[in-house]
């Protein structure tokens, strides 16, 4: 039987007939028919039916309709009034709150009435009023943002957001944005943690993975039985090597890793197994009951033992199945000039062995992936890689599936410096484990395991010898290097060409040659690190120069200015054009200062001077596997809303990549950066770009960019011209609007202007913009490795004070110059300058990977694995030199790689001024700068 | 089950084991803003604030989340990164991090966020050394510092009315209460501590948890039982005792640092080096001791300067001097069933001149490669006493006896003590990846020398930061 029920519904009185157990919230929807209140959970624990009865918050679903008879019912539909929707509602979407939406009719209730009896609610007032209301897609913060903004503009009508609130100061001349100091689009979101990386992802069912990783630096897998870990209870997949044996390789000759071992393990650590389980705990227990019989084999750890004929093989056959004598793993030779005349005539020469050691990257985050199959079988894996479109082709490769069925995201990730710069096991584990299970899988690294993966700066030594004529011109460089290239190839015939081919700016010789000869050693595998290949030859050459002009009676700087690439279209010795080097403007700026002319020759015993100059590449040449495509790409989508989405596959790894490409998208279309969104990172999602490395994500993303932004913006200006009677070329913009630029005053909004495209187009805008691959490099086998459309030049000087009782070296001060060719944004730039000299001092100082006679790495940890703290980090001062490149987008070039290169060598060169002791062994640990001060005797004596 | 407070509210934890750390149960609870980079204390990625309640103050204290264990926050405030913000409105260090550009992968920035929020409250970081020491534990490898430092200077003792402030001020601040569970007690009397400690007479005892957490996230260790002497309030006293000063085991060592700039400079220049300032604010005087570590950088200041441990068990209380505590490597002369209540400390006789170094490969956060500490008394020149001490150069903390002899009645110059340092080949230290043996000697006779070398009166101005810790603030 029903019954009559009266209810002031949003001010309105309504009878209707109800069923006695009906709760309100039947009685709303399907009474009244007002669906406006949510049935999320019917048990009063979500609240998305709060409705006000009486002014107070009630849920509706939890309330029988007879029960309110006769009183005021306010649900989301009463909310707005004539003028249009209440300020509450305004401040939600104002402030980005509005996701799915379904939970905000009952939020927004919630919040009314919080408004309603506190106009300036704290933030504890805002949470409590909301508690009973949950909400699935926002974190609650904009939430709660959005509800203090509505009680500020309740209190005080007519405050709004300026559209410009993210400009902190004044574009480069001629510029509405491109030079501007401007916030990182991120920042806030990372300041207050809601900025999610992978391992802040959790998926329903998801299960976790570890792996069980190898004890012996070289072994024989004779058998391994996971029958007991199978049948542990909570473990859903055991995985082993046989069951994904197709190799793989960043470099597409070299394919030799697995993702799991098999057959036989070549460093200790390398994955042997992994397991899905319930938990990590699980997973673990049973990484530890499968059992392994190995068949231990003496293992190889010095590269030049690993040469020997009778060394054991690190691996016995090439990825083609080719039979191998011998551990090396890529020798190039290259010759420029003839060397020996040249060395023969030289006024000075040096020659000397130098060694550099192996360091990581150490990114404070962890390296993490999930793996997710969905019912038709395609696979998703997000992963905290720096080069997400490799990854989509290796996972791809060895998962057996087209790579149509794969799909790569890459969320936040905290820090790569090189270091997730190729596909991983746990990519490959989490995928295969998740196909097995039927469930995703996550894992994570220890920070143990990252030490691992390593791929980090390779151990180079060097038989180095440097000739000058008496004016101290560089005649001649002559250098034989060795690599310990660790168990795998990784990047390795790039590292090999890299360490040699990149020598020959800014400091340019007369001749030039160099073998490099990269071995295979049963340690982790190297890999590129932050200046790939490039740093580690220029401590010899650099500190060499420094021993020359020392012995010509010239000074450091001076001889770097004798010996430095023209300033516009040099080309290099080995034949790579050089379009734009600012070394001399950076050499000006560290020299005035540092105040080297006054002090250099004037300095205590133990403090001393030390300058280096280095060029670093933006961008190589050619993709990593070839091909006709473009290298990098941006699509564009126009809103009649007002905005621009921006789609380009690039990386963003704390960079700032993600906001190079809004800005510049910004300067071109004149779109406010509030209006503009960047996806990246989404292999369904964006086009290709080819990932983070080789610093060439500002010189191509930023080209695409900046060409897709210019047709969009050439569709606005055309329109609006239309529509203003005024002829294309004499139009303007700026941020927000286009104007005539003979009439300032007849203007069009940035809205205006997009709707006029749109309509002009008769089609949603769309636009897009590449960066095409160009003929670059000498005409040569290998003289293209190395190429790249622009070269940084950085000049650092380094003062140091040397304690001679202790040998510990402070760093008392360093002054960086770097030529970025334009700073699209100064503050992240030196952001950049700044970070790569911490980077490049760190690993000069104190950083070494250090194994035991067995294989063992020493300092698996980040106490064990010494990195610089805020405390050995000296200021820095560090200046940009703008060339304007001819090239690069406004003329930029890279600013992340480079100034990380002249740190090291300028290091050494201090140290030498304050002792005298010339460092040629890395890192210059308190005990190797005090065995060389005794060797040589200090300055003063 | 163990309750605390995080970011306000009020947390109940069931069945929680007493090897669960802070840093596991925020993430696994969906409290993601805390990140973890090493699971051990070396980064301070995963870097929260606690209110601290002990006998020489309330603060907030920035901690690494990974090596505090979740039972023993009975009764604390615990603020993470999530819990900083007001609606819209940044926190100040929030603020200083975005305004500086302190932030460039943005994972280490939450753990930088709340130390900067530990000096946002702080009335003891004007000075240059201070901010160092604030900042020295988060590592971050994109920035190079400058932004991170430029934001601390911002905000250091602000001290806003703000909250956290207000939380500060509460009576309801407390110290941490008694707690129990399986597997782990936390009694706020001795008695307590006895019938813990007969119940599970195997259990591990714990205070800071600084070198235990470690036990637990990497060696994934199981305890019989955790046994947490954080609410014995007794062990936080730092008490004159007239010719000496009683120092309490479980003092922060954050807060002896403090304490003894004035009273022990020696002391507070050996602290200021000693690891970082989340390790300082949960590591304890007793703690590091007990562990025995041959360089367990406390010890050779205390054999230095003659100290004696106090030392209770349910059969009452006795006193062992520093020199009969450390019997073996990583063995303390303390009998099942004791715990180190205090150190005795007595002043310095005043014509003793006292020194302390730590030479390690980096200058913060660091585990030494050899450290000394000297207390030499010289009389007209020459020495009538001298206590010389060791760490890294034996199997524990050593005195350099032969040394000693050597040295005394000998005059206090350089050449005097080079010829004393040649005693000090009694001493063998090993071959490891910190440092050779060759180093250790070398610079143990180099410590010794340029302590005679500094000479009276103030130190002279020495290449700065090279010998770690000076003998004069």
């Amino acid at each position: 039987m029903k019954q009559l029920v009266t209810l002031q519904i949003n001010g309105e009185a309504q009878t209707s007939a109800v069923p006695p157990h009906w709760t309100l919230l039947e009685a709303l929807r399907y009474g009244s028919g007002l669906t406006g209140s949510k049935q999320g959970c019917d048990k009063g624990d979500c609240g998305a039916c709060t409705v006000l009865v009486d002014g107070q918050p009630q849920l509706a679903c939890c309330s029988l309709a007879v029960t309110a008879q006769g009183k005021a019912v306010t649900t989301i539909e009463g909310v707005a009034d004539a003028r249009g929707p209440a300020a509450i509602q305004r401040a939600f979407d104002v402030c980005g709150a509005l996701q799915c939406g379904f939970c905000q009719p009952g939020m927004i209730l919630s919040a009314s009435a919080l408004l309603a009896r506190d106009p300036d609610p704290s933030l504890e007032a805002i949470r409590e009023a909301l508690s009973g209301n949950l909400c699935r897609c926002t974190g609650y913060t904009r939430i709660y943002e959005a509800v203090a903004l509505a009680a500020r503009w309740l209190r005080e009508p007519g405050d709004m957001r300026g559209e410009q609130a993210n400009v902190m100061g004044p574009a480069a001349e001629g510029f509405s944005v491109v030079g501007a100091p401007l916030r990182k689009r991120d920042a806030i979101g990372k300041a207050t943690g809601e900025v999610r990386f992978t391992d802040d992802l959790v998926l329903p069912r998801m299960l976790h993975g570890k792996f069980l990783r190898s004890p012996h630096a070289h072994a024989r897998i004779v058998s391994i039985d996971t029958s007991a870990a199978s049948a542990l209870p909570g473990v859903f997949a055991v995985l082993v090597g046989s069951e994904l044996t197709t190799s793989y390789g960043i470099i597409p000759w070299t394919p030799d890793e697995t993702a799991l071992a098999v057959g036989k393990v070549r460093y200790i650590g390398e994955a042997v197994a992994a397991v899905a389980a319930v938990d990590e705990d699980t997973a673990m227990k049973a990484c530890r009951l499968i059992t392994v019989t190995w068949d231990v084999l003496p293992p190889v750890l010095d590269p030049e033992r690993a040469l020997d004929a009778d060394a054991p093989l690190v691996h016995e056959a090439d990825p083609k199945g080719r039979a191998l004598s011998s551990n090396l793993c890529k020798e190039v030779g290259l010759s420029f000039g003839d060397v020996d005349q040249a060395l023969a005539d030289a006024a000075v020469v040096i020659d000397d062995h130098w060694t550099y050691a192996g360091s990581t990257h150490a990114p404070i985050e962890p390296h993490c992936a999930i793996g997710s199959w969905d019912p038709d079988g395609r696979l998703t894996v997000w992963s905290s890689t720096q080069v997400g479109h490799y990854l989509h082709r290796e996972l791809a490769r060895v998962l057996g599936v087209a790579e149509s069925a794969v799909r790569v995201i890459q969320p936040a990730v905290g820090g790569a410096f090189g270091g997730k710069s190729e596909p991983f096991d746990l990519e490959f584990a989490v995928a295969a484990l998740s196909r097995k299970a039927g469930r995703p899988v996550k894992i994570l690294y220890t920070r143990e395991e990252v030490f691992y993966a390593h791929r980090g700066r390779h151990p180079m030594r060097f038989h180095f010898r440097i000739g000058a004529d008496a004016s101290g011109k560089i005649t001649a460089v002559d250098n034989d290097i060795l690599l310990d290239g660790g168990a795998y190839h990784s990047f390795g015939l790039v590292t090999a060409y890299y360490a040699g081919q990149l020598l020959s700016g800014p400091i340019d010789f007369g001749t030039y040659r160099f073998r490099s000869r990269r071995v295979y050693t049963n340690k982790p595998c190297n890999g590129p690190k932050r200046g790939h290949g490039s740093v580690q030859p220029r401590f010899p050459l650099e500190t060499a120069v420094d021993e020359i002009a020392h012995r010509l009676g010239i000074d450091p700087i001076e001889m770097r200015r004798i010996n430095a690439l023209p300033e516009r279209g040099g080309t290099t010795v080995n034949g790579q054009f050089v379009p734009s080097c600012g070394v001399r403007a950076c050499l000006d700026a560290v020299e005035a200062a540092s105040g080297w002319k006054e002090r250099y020759a004037s300095l205590p015993p133990g403090r001393g001077l030390g300058v280096a100059t280095s060029m670093y590449i933006s961008g190589t040449a050619y993709p990593i596997y070839p091909n006709d495509m473009p290298q990098s790409a941006v699509v564009l989508r126009g809103d009649r809303s007002g905005r621009i989405t921006a789609f380009c596959g690039l990386n963003e790894i704390g960079q700032g990549s993600d906001s190079v490409i809004a800005w510049i998208v910004s300067e071109e279309t004149g779109v406010p950066l509030s209006c503009i969104d960047v996806v990246s990172g989404d292999t369904d999602l964006c086009p290709v770009d080819l990932g983070a490395y080789s610093s060439r994500v500002t010189m191509m993303a930023g080209t695409a960019a900046k060409e897709a932004g210019e047709r969009l913006g050439a569709r606005m200006r055309d329109a609006v011209a239309a529509k203003l009677g005024v002829p294309p070329e004499r139009m303007r913009r700026r941020t927000g609007f286009w104007f005539d630029g003979d009439d300032p005053e007849r203007a069009v909004d940035h809205v205006t202007a997009l709707r006029l495209a749109e309509a002009a187009a008769g089609m949603p805008l769309g636009e897009v913009g590449a960066f095409r691959t160009r003929k670059l490099g000498a005409d040569y086998r290998g003289g293209t490795i190395g190429a790249s459309p622009a070269y940084s030049a950085t000049a650092h000087v380094v003062e140091v004070d040397v304690d001679r009782e202790t040998g510990v070296v402070k760093i008392v001060g360093v002054w960086a110059a770097h030529d970025c060719g334009r700073a699209i944004n100064p503050v992240t730039v030196r952001g950049q300058i700044e970070g790569s000299v911490y980077m490049g001092l760190s690993e000069a100082l104190m950083e070494e990977m250090v194994h035991d006679g067995k294989g063992l790495l020493k300092a698996t940890s980040l106490l064990d694995y010494r990195i610089m703290t805020s405390m050995d980090t000296p200021p820095i001062d560090a200046h940009i030199v703008e060339s304007i490149d001819p090239v690069g987008p406004y003329g930029a070039k890279e600013a992340g790689e480079g100034p990380l290169h002249p740190a090291i060598p300028a290091l050494a060169n201090a140290i030498w001024h304050a002792t005298g002791a010339r460092m040629r062994t890395m890192p210059f640990t308190p005990e190797r700068v005090l065995a060389a001060i005794r060797a040589v005797g200090t300055r003063e004596q | 089950m163990v309750r605390f407070f995080l970011n306000g509210d009020a947390v109940t934890i069931r069945d929680v084991s007493p090897e669960t750390t802070l840093l596991e149960w925020l993430r696994g609870a969906g409290r993601c803003g805390t990140k973890e980079g090493c699971a051990e204390g070396d980064c301070g990625a995963c870097t929260v604030a606690v209110l601290d309640v002990t006998a020489s103050g309330r603060r907030w204290r920035a901690v690494d989340a990974c090596l505090v264990l979740v039972p023993q926050l009975e009764g604390l405030s615990v603020v993470t990164v999530e819990g900083l913000a007001r609606g819209a409105a940044l926190h100040p260090a929030q603020q200083a991090v975005v305004e500086r550009l302190g932030s460039q992968c943005g994972y280490c920035t939450p753990g930088v966020v709340m130390s900067l929020f530990e000096a946002t409250y702080r009335s003891d970081v004007a000075s240059s050394e201070a901010r160092d020491d604030q900042i020295c534990g988060n590592l971050c490898r994109c920035t190079g510092y400058r932004p991170i430092r430029e934001a601390l200077d911002d905000v250091a003792g602000l001290d806003p009315e703000d909250a956290f402030r207000a939380a500060r001020a509460q009576a309801e601040a407390q110290p941490a209460r008694a707690g129990a569970g399986a597997r782990f007690a936390q009694p706020d009397t001795w008695d307590g501590l006895w019938a813990a400690l007969a119940r599970w007479p195997d259990a591990r005892l714990v205070h800071g948890a600084t070198d235990v957490g470690l036990e637990v996230t990497k060696q994934h260790r199981v305890f019989p039982a955790v046994v947490s002497l954080q609410a014995l309030p007794e062990l936080d006293a730092l008490r004159d005792q007239g010719g000496g000063w009683s120092i309490g085991a479980g003092v922060r060592l954050s807060d002896l640092e403090a304490a003894s700039a004035e009273r022990l400079p020696v002391l507070a220049r050996m602290l200021r080096y000693f690891g970082a300032r989340q390790i300082k604010n949960r590591a304890t005087v007793g703690g590091n001791l007990c562990n025995a570590s041959p360089i367990g950088d406390l010890a050779p200041v205390f054999l230095a300067l003659d100290a004696t441990v106090l030392v209770r068990s349910a059969r009452g209380d006795r006193r062992v001097p520093m020199d009969a505590f450390f019997v073996g490597y990583r063995k303390t002369a303390l009998a099942p069933g004791e715990v180190l209540v205090a150190v005795e400390v007595p002043d310095p006789p005043p014509s003793a001149r006292c020194a302390a170094y730590k030479v390690s490969k980096r200058r913060e956060l660091d585990i030494s490669a050899v450290s000394a500490a000297f207390r030499v008394e010289v009389v007209d020149g020459v020495v009538t006493g001298a206590r010389l001490a060791f760490g890294g150069m034996a199997a524990t903390p050593v005195r350099a006896f032969a040394a000693e002899a050597a040295l005394v009645g000998a005059p206090w110059t350089p050449e005097g003590a080079a010829a004393a340092a040649a005693a000090l080949s009694a001493l063998s230290p090993i071959d490891d990846h910190r440092a050779s043996a060759w180093y250790r000697s070398t610079v143990a006779r180099n410590l010794l020398i340029g302590f005679a070398e500094e000479g009276e009166g103030p130190l002279p101005p020495r290449h700065a930061g090279t010998l770690a810790v000076g003998g004069a603030p």
